[in-house]
């Protein structure tokens, strides 16, 4: 029966009608040895795995042995992970409802665009807030404030002093960072407003997208945060700073520098080696120039568009507010005409004619 | 930095967005024609609360008021939490597109202060 196990990979071929079949009749399948039966059918099917899956360590090492036809009777097996636990909490970190929209979804933006602020408070972040800062009853920074601050800290800091960790020590003071921070559009806070000021909003109030979780909407601007509580959170920060390795507070992963080869760290991970050469020539690309600025100019048509398409729903949405506005004032109208008998006025409980022209009459 | 990479990033930055505008525009318009039709039933009911106060004025009261000013304040009040939801995929389009724009236009203005960038062709020519 060995030659039945066949080489490593058995080709499919079709069967031929010239080729001569051997029929069992079912009283002889009876007398059939029944290992013989199951190396029949091993020799006759493929793995049945995919074939990018056949290289699987464990699979591969059985599969090998069997073409082989080693004798070696000791068992092979595939580790399998067990069933994995569930967790208590998972109801608490996991809540929402996302609604299926009607056709697939369409979607680039990244992880970066869906997450909030950089900087997320760990145990020691939690403390300090509670009682340091919320020590009275009412609470003064939120958390998703605490974090805006953090975050822009953060990456004012990395800006000015991206050596900090040659001599943490040497660390800016608020007041020298202060205008890198509120010069800087840390998750795109300054355009939203902008946007939001083009749609028609009067107040300085950023524009809420899909990326936008509906707490944030509660935070109050950087620049009254910065006011009320940056010298405070500021120290706490810095101290943090300074004592973590490398000026990392939080984990990072380990990334190779820029021209250099690292072979032998195991926690250095991927590494781009693709260096683009520049041209050598110092002419201006003007077909590749002209191309950009078509695409510049298509962009702007794009964002025009868009703004009349944000606008439109801004109008519907207010229009529908007044509506249900009027709707309950007339409601009070009525009530305190009844009660007061006050047989004028009606005509301001009627819309007006010229009213059905609205697209919903 | 030169401008056929810049092409190339923003080329590539871009490439979904047509479709993503094409979904969010259809999403909206779907909402649309759902609040369409409720704002249908709920102008029905208003005018006919409306007719009644024409006929017989505004101190008497008409039989289904009371069940018709609820039903009206719901119907409006969900047709706003559709419109908002219109309201924010409306403006999640305008931000992806402004962000593409605004990155492109901060590399155009460094390739120009680079001198690498071709100037702007006359209108005239």
């Amino acid at each position: 029966s060995a030659d039945v196990v066949g080489g490593p990979r058995f080709r499919h071929r079709k069967i031929s009608v010239k080729q001569r079949l051997r029929i069992y009749k079912p009283n002889d399948l009876k007398n059939l040895d029944q290992e013989e039966l199951q190396q029949r059918v091993a020799a006759d099917i493929e793995t049945g795995v995919e074939k990018n899956e056949e290289k699987e360590v464990h699979l591969h090492r059985i599969l090998q042995k069997s073409s082989g036809q080693l004798s070696i009777q000791k068992k092979d097996y595939i580790p399998t992970p067990d069933a994995s636990e569930t967790w208590k909490e998972f109801g608490q970190f996991y809540q929402g409802n996302f609604d299926e929209p009607a056709s697939y979804i369409k979607f680039s933006a990244t992880v970066e665009d869906c997450c909030g602020s950089s900087y997320i408070m760990d145990e020691v972040d939690d403390t300090f807030l509670s009682e340091q800062i919320n020590n009275k009853k009412q609470p003064l920074l939120s958390e998703d404030e605490f974090e805006l601050l953090c975050s822009s800290f953060e990456s004012a800091i990395h800006e000015r002093q991206p050596f900090l960790s040659t001599d943490p020590q040497s660390i800016l003071s608020l007041d020298e960072l202060k205008p890198t921070i509120i010069k800087s559009d840390s998750n795109h806070q300054s355009l939203k407003i902008s946007l939001a000021k083009d749609i028609g909003f009067s107040a300085e109030k950023p524009i809420v997208t899909e990326f936008d979780a509906e707490s944030q909407s509660k935070v109050r601007s950087l620049t009254f945060l910065l006011e009320k509580f940056g010298d405070q959170l500021y120290e706490h920060w810095k101290s943090r700073k300074i004592e973590s390795s490398h000026t990392e507070i939080f984990p990072k992963l380990k990334f190779e520098r820029p021209d250099e080869k690292e072979e032998v760290d195991p926690y250095v991970c991927f590494r781009r080696r693709d260096v683009r050469q520049p041209r050598k020539t110092r002419r201006i690309d003007i077909l590749n120039s002209h191309k950009l600025r078509a695409l510049h100019e298509e962009l702007e048509h794009a964002q025009k568009l868009a703004l009349l398409v944000a606008k439109r729903e801004q109008v519907s949405l207010n229009l529908l507010e007044k509506e249900l506005q009027v709707f309950d004032e007339r409601g009070e109208f009525k009530k305190l005409k009844r009660a007061l008998s006050i047989k004028e006025d009606d005509e301001l409980l009627i819309n007006p004619k010229s009213r059905r022209l609205n697209i919903f009459a | 930095m030169d401008p056929s990479s810049v092409l190339e990033q923003t080329t590539q930055d871009v490439s979904n967005l047509p479709s993503e505008f094409h979904h969010i525009l259809n999403e909206i318009r779907s909402l649309d024609t759902e609040i369409y039709d409720v704002r249908k039933k709920t102008s029905m009911k208003d005018s006919q609360m409306q007719k009644y106060i024409k006929q017989n004025g505004s101190l008497s009261v008409y039989s289904k008021e009371e069940e018709f000013t609820d039903k009206i304040r719901d119907e409006i009040s969900h047709c706003k939490k559709l419109q908002m939801k219109k309201c924010t995929m409306a403006n999640t389009a305008l931000f992806l597109v402004t962000k593409h724009l605004a990155k492109l236009e901060k590399s155009i203005i460094i390739l120009e202060e680079d001198g690498l960038l071709a100037p702007l062709e006359d209108e005239t020519d």
